[in-house]
């Protein structure tokens, strides 16, 4: 009987996934006709279907900005970014979505070695920094056995120092591991979706107007009360706003 | 009679024959409040007769006189003299004005009248007085403020027209002069003069026909809610009224009477514009209108310039409210935009157009949505707010760079890399789906990372401990000598220990075992080799002797034991024996 439930399962998936490449296929084919909308259907299908890729994200802000939805294709090319960060067609056609929002956002500048932390930590995932660090450990574990039982000189002195700088890596693709993990946590990044949207100083309606910000903009989502989020601007100002407002990526 | 009261007699004689010696001068008015469209009197009148009598300035008022008047009487001999300077006095304004001080010279001494306060007021309804051309005058002549609306709402346009009637029977032929002007405080607005042109219009006032000049048009917009005061337009008005009298040709005389007229305080109720349903973008325009954001292109390459125009055109305070302000995406350079009014002003109200123009350079390449704006008014005839959207226009720039980035790039290198730089299209879509489960098991932190991860740090203690065991047993060569032989006999032996329930089976096994071993050992390649050949073989290869004896018992008890029963605890006596002896002839064996 649990043997059937599997065997139905897997058979379900795998006609899951032909029928989500069939979609895919679809979308494309309907991008191509310039039935934006209807590609977007198609491709969203997919998603519904528990299934996603940068290229998919990709695809799916294409459309948006050819139907000119400004806050929806950066919301996708933002996601397409997450998972392809070093892809440079997302990056060029998010360049172009960002440029027809309407707020103009200065960050705030940051120290040398913050861009450094940031260009090392983007390089991988934390799974992939796990990999890392799993490997290294093997690594270290058989280059110390080698040193140890190794014996001539030279050959012991060289797994020595091998072996050690192998356990400073994997440490340190530990502590990337788990520095990583913990800033993916931390990092709630949404995209206003609402045309204009008056941020308020307190989670309340009557409350004071702090700023107002416009579709497509980027923000960080620091805390939530009921239907409403703290969210802060990379320069550094933060207000409430009703969370129908925004789309957590 | 007492003296006393004779004394008091002659005092009181004495007396009224001095106050009658005493010079009297005095001001009298006949009335101390009147209103600016009545007249008074005033008397200064002496006792004695007097000189250089001097009026004063009537700061306030138009003075007619002085009429003098003397009365002499003679009352039981005693001769009573009055003398009375009159004038008449009209208004000019509104207000308390004072009377000064008039002075005369009576024998050598100047004497002063004490100056008298005077009230003017408002226009007051004159009681009928008979048949005098003043009265017909204010018959005949009505001046009429006519408020289109007076119950508006907030903003919303009323006029105000300001009327003179004028009956057949008076002539109105020089002009008049206005006293007092509306000033309008709570109000927006505009006159429409007539410039001294003025037509004259058949009307009826009261029933009766009229002549009509419409004096001035004036075009309010209320900016208070409540009950607002139009303070009146006052005029005086030199009227001719024919009098019943004839000339020497059979002409009516005709008496010109200058006239004050006002039009009459007037309110009205400026109702606040509803709450409910009030747009958030509503700012306050009240009327008709229509609203339309253009553009001047919609294609262009970056850098150069388009026009955006947001445009209201219809009737109502158009300049009173602000136009909506476009909204541009932050990329776009947009430039305070040029507000242009073509409004003119009619008695309806103000009507036209209001234009905002932008002057936008876009800066980068790509498509530009201008969001629709909506603009939002009050629509006081069907008493609802009305919201217009416009189209959304989408701005195409074909050329130019895609990000500023880009360009300081381009000028760090020389100017041919602009060309490659600005060609960075916007991508096609992918064509590969490269689909992946979205819900991923995490492997960081799961048993598998934490096992991979520790498992080869927790193996290397492991594998030292296997190793130094290792040496220590290479090292070690009797031990390792034993631990062969025993590792043989147990390799022979073993298919003899599988069995040792089984007797039959295992003596079959333990035979076999015995003559493998030896066939191992010695390189006897035949089957059927006697006891006695096994002894010798064996003696030859410096075997114990007892050893050998041993081990022919038990090939001997193995022949027995497959024709008699045993217990089982022979069967582990004989396994033991054959472990024993065959490691004990292995360690002797050359």
């Amino acid at each position: 009987m649990k043997r059937l439930l599997y065997i139905s399962v897997f058979l379900f998936s795998l006609s899951n996934i032909a029928q989500n490449v069939s979609l895919f296929e679809q979308g494309k084919e309907r991008y191509k006709q310039e039935k934006y909308q209807e590609a977007i259907n198609s491709w969203m299908k997919i998603v519904a279907g528990g299934e996603h890729s940068a290229n998919l994200y990709f695809n799916l802000g294409n459309a948006h900005y050819k139907l000119n939805n400004v806050g929806p294709s950066i919301y996708y090319y933002e996601k397409a970014a997450q998972l392809a960060p070093l892809d440079s067609d997302i990056k060029t056609n998010l360049a172009f979505a960002e440029n027809a929002r309407i707020d103009a956002i200065e960050p705030l500048p940051k120290t040398i070695f913050s861009k450094w932390h940031k260009v090392i930590s983007s390089l991988l995932s934390f799974n992939g920094w796990a990999w890392v660090a799993v490997s290294f450990s093997s690594l270290f574990a058989l280059l110390f056995l080698l040193y140890y039982f190794s014996n001539f000189e030279t050959r012991k002195r060289v797994l020595f120092v091998s072996s050690s700088v192998s356990f400073l890596l994997f440490l340190a693709s530990l502590a990337m591991a788990f520095q990583v993990k913990g800033e993916s946590l931390n990092d709630n990044p949404a995209i206003i979706f609402a045309e204009s949207i008056e941020v308020k100083s307190e989670p309340k309606m009557g409350s004071a107007v702090a700023f107002i910000l416009h579709e497509g903009t980027k923000v960080q989502i620091i805390e939530q009360d009921d239907n409403w989020v703290l969210v802060k601007l990379v320069n550094g100002k933060d207000g409430w706003l009703p969370i129908r407002d925004l789309k957590p990526l | 009679m007492n003296p006393k009261q004779f004394v008091y007699i002659f005092i009181f004689i004495f007396g009224c024959g001095f106050t009658q010696a005493q010079v009297k001068f005095n001001a009298k008015v006949s009335k101390r409040q009147l209103g600016i469209n009545e007249r008074l009197r005033v008397d200064f009148d002496m006792n004695r007769d007097g000189d250089n009598f001097n009026p004063p300035s009537f700061e306030g008022f138009r003075a007619v006189g002085p009429n003098q008047a003397v009365s002499n009487s003679w009352i039981n001999g005693k001769r009573s003299y009055t003398k009375t300077f009159s004038y008449f006095l009209t208004p000019q304004s509104q207000g308390v004005h004072k009377i000064g001080q008039a002075t005369i010279e009576i024998e050598g001494q100047i004497f002063k009248t004490s100056p008298i306060e005077v009230r003017v007021i408002g226009a007051v309804r004159i009681p009928k007085d008979g048949n005098d051309a003043d009265y017909v005058a204010s018959e005949n002549v009505h001046l009429v403020a006519e408020i289109s609306d007076s119950n508006p709402y907030l903003n919303e346009a009323i006029t105000v027209v300001y009327k003179m009637y004028v009956s057949h029977d008076v002539s109105i032929t020089s002009n008049w002069r206005e006293l007092d002007i509306p000033k309008y405080a709570d109000f927006w607005s505009q006159n429409i003069d007539s410039k001294g042109n003025y037509k004259i219009y058949d009307g009826t006032y009261n029933g009766e026909d009229y002549r009509y000049v419409i004096l001035r048009t004036t075009v309010l917009y209320p900016q208070k809610t409540g009950k607002l005061n139009i303070e009146p337009l006052t005029l005086d008005i030199p009227i001719d009224v024919p009098g019943s009298r004839r000339d020497l040709f059979g002409r009516r005389l005709i008496t010109r009477v200058n006239k004050t007229i006002s039009a009459g305080n007037r309110s009205i109720n400026v109702r606040p514009l509803p709450i409910e349903g009030k747009p958030d973008n509503f700012t306050g325009a009240v009327g008709k209108f229509t609203f339309d954001v253009t553009s001047n292109k919609k294609k262009l390459d970056a850098n150069e310039s388009l026009e955006l125009l947001t445009k209201v055109t219809g009737n109502g305070n158009l300049k009173l409210f602000q136009l909506p302000t476009a909204k541009l995406p932050s990329s776009l350079e947009v430039y305070e935009p040029v507000r242009n009014e073509n409004i003119r002003t009619v008695r309806t109200g103000m009507t036209g157009s209001v234009t905002e123009t932008y002057t936008v350079v876009p800066q980068f390449k790509g498509n530009y949505p201008i969001r629709p704006l909506t603009f939002s008014y009050f629509d006081p005839k069907t008493e609802t707010y009305k919201t217009i959207s416009s189209k959304e226009i989408i701005i195409n720039v074909e050329n130019g760079p895609v990000t500023a980035q880009q360009i300081q790039l381009t000028e760090d290198v020389n100017g041919k890399q602009v060309d490659v730089i600005s060609k960075e299209q916007f991508r096609y879509i992918k064509l590969n789906s490269d689909l992946e489960p979205i819900v991923q098991v995490s492997f960081f932190k799961s048993t598998l990372f934490w096992s991979l991860l520790g498992g080869p740090i927790l193996l290397i203690p492991l594998f030292i401990i296997a190793g130094k065991k290792r040496e220590q047993r290479l090292s070690d060569v009797t031990g390792n000598r034993l631990r062969k032989a025993n590792k043989l006999a147990r390799k022979y032996l073993s298919e003899a220990k599988k069995n040792m329930g089984n007797q039959v089976v295992f003596y079959d096994a333990l035979e076999r075992a015995l003559h493998n071993y030896l066939k191992a050992k010695l390189i006897i390649e035949t089957s059927d080799f006697s006891k006695e050949k096994i002894a010798d073989l064996l003696s030859e290869r410096e075997v114990d002797r007892l050893k050998v004896d041993e081990f022919v018992g038990l090939l001997k008890s193995c022949e027995f034991a497959r024709y008699t029963p045993t217990s089982n605890v022979t069967i582990k006596k004989d396994y033991n024996k054959a472990v024993e002896v065959i490691s004990a002839m292995d360690k002797q064996i050359r």
